[in-house]
């Protein structure tokens, strides 16, 4: 049985995309794998207990044989740091509760990806910073590190120094999201260094703009907006978002495929320019994702009529437009189990852009 | 847990009447499967009396949607109750599906638009 530690350079950068890339890539090859998440933060409510989110993503994706509780044994949750700190005592059984679920896992397994949670010293306030769990399971790590040359190498070497401190063995570095324009210079120019300083480049994966993209549901729960029609339309992909605060004229000119607009409730102008944009355009791939009324502000009955004629999901929220845009734009999209398409671009892209050959390699499977 | 299918037309319902968790989810996955596998195109599921769905149910989902979509067909769920809608709106299966109050209405929009 062989295990790896996947830990990233930042939160974000895209752990949970390389570990799905990486268990595919696995699973594919007929190797019996397996996933755990030994520190998670952000966890849901499912099965009757507390789960990390990535463990219930990768059981349901992959169809893992494990229960969720081992997948995922220790979760923090908002305020466990101050809980912790006053009553250190109660928790020394951590560590061996992640030994443990980590020895459960690993059973019958030929792989075991054992994900960690944001950069390198993140646990660090509970004694259990990405790199002293990597240390106490015995396995090397890979290192996620953001596609770029600078501030990327930077990052990377900050982090790296914390697992080689605790002796944790660098297997190898995956650089993630790296823009397509600047692709051949990237590659080209931070392999050459991570080599000359002495880390084993594994792979470059593309940045994919719709891997970014949110569902429209996600954005209506993350404004927190009520939903006045189409909620059995909410499956659409938002590709821009269209902010209609000027003239029709010119606002209709900010309108492309997957657009959710975001517009005061009182704009019935530009409400009726997305409806027509929406109606006559359909066949030409210009479907409008759905309209966010902003300011709490009700447009008239007939209007609201045809919006729900049109099928365009419709949403309020009591929020100015600025606060609501502001919102959408900072939005982090979490791949989820049911992002059917998504999960199939990250494998393709994995297949593609990492080196499998060389990572079986080094790990002698 | 109680399953009971019904037919309208081209469109197919499944009404699960129960909790949906490891001990009733095979019986669950062996119905819809089934459904798909007969060939029916257009399948609501009635959640109208299911209180309960562990992840041993998202499981079941999941792999009939992934069957349904390789199919071209459509499933929709119908009726949720709170509980069971919260589950499914963080767990992201809410993106996955077109929802609808009632299974009336699920079946009325499947036969006007399939």
């Amino acid at each position: 049985m062989k295990a790896i530690f996947v830990a990233a350079t930042g939160q974000n950068v895209g752990k949970t995309t390389s570990s799905i890339g990486l268990l595919h890539l696995f699973q594919s090859s007929g190797l019996r794998t397996g996933f755990i998440k030994p520190v998670g933060q952000t966890y849901i409510d499912i099965d009757e207990i507390k789960v990390d989110k990535d463990a219930l993503l990768m059981k349901l994706i992959f169809d893992l044989p494990d229960e969720l509780p081992p997948m995922s044994p220790v979760c923090v949750p908002a305020g466990f740091t101050s809980e912790f700190l006053q009553n250190r005592h109660k928790y020394t059984h951590l560590k061996d509760s992640i030994a443990r679920a980590f020895e459960t896992i690993c059973k019958d397994k030929d792989i075991v990806v054992v994900e960690g949670t944001g950069h390198a010293g993140v646990g660090s306030i509970l004694g259990l910073s990405n790199a002293t769990v990597a240390k106490m399971l015995g396995i090397p790590v890979i290192l996620v590190a953001q596609g770029g040359i600078g501030s990327s190498i930077d990052e990377l070497v900050l982090n790296a120094a914390l697992f080689q401190q605790e002796g944790v063995e660098i297997l190898g570095v995956l650089v993630n999201k790296v823009m397509e324009g600047k692709y051949a210079k990237v590659r080209e120019l931070v392999s050459g260094d991570l080599t000359y300083k002495g880390f084993d480049p594994l792979g470059f994966v593309p940045f994919r703009p719709s891997l970014s993209m949110p569902h429209v549901y996600q954005v209506c729960r993350r404004v927190g907006a009520e939903i006045i029609y189409g909620e059995d339309e909410m499956t659409e992909y938002v590709e821009n978002v269209a902010i209609a605060a000027m003239a029709p004229q010119n606002f209709i000119g900010r309108l492309s495929h997957g657009s959710l607009v975001i517009v005061p409730g009182d704009r019935v102008d530009n409400i009726l320019v997305a409806i027509n944009y929406h109606l006559l355009g359909q066949k030409q791939r210009s479907k409008i994702a759905g309209i966010l009324l902003t300011d709490g502000l009700r447009p008239d009955p007939s209007i609201l009529n045809l919006v729900q004629k049109s099928n365009i999901p419709l949403m309020i929220s009591k929020e100015d437009t600025y606060g609501v845009a502001s919102k959408v734009v900072s939005m982090t999209v979490k791949t989820q189990s049911t992002d059917l398409e998504k999960i199939e671009t990250i494998q393709s892209l994995y297949k593609e852009f990492v080196d499998m050959e060389k990572l079986c390699g080094k790990l002698g499977l | 847990m109680l399953l009971t299918e019904e037919k309208h037309d081209r469109v197919a319902v499944l009404c699960i009447d129960g909790r949906i968790d490891p001990v009733t989810s095979p019986a669950f996955e062996a119905a819809l499967l089934g459904m798909i596998q007969r060939g029916e195109r257009s399948v609501v599921l009635d959640f109208a009396k299911v209180g309960y769905i562990s992840s041993a149910g998202l499981r079941v989902l999941l792999i009939g949607a992934k069957k349904m979509k390789k199919c071209q067909g459509s499933i929709c769920l119908a009726a949720l109750q709170t509980s069971i809608k919260d589950v499914l709106a963080v767990t992201g299966f809410m993106n996955l599906f077109r929802l609808f109050k009632s299974k009336e209405s699920a079946v009325l929009e499947l036969t006007a638009n399939p």
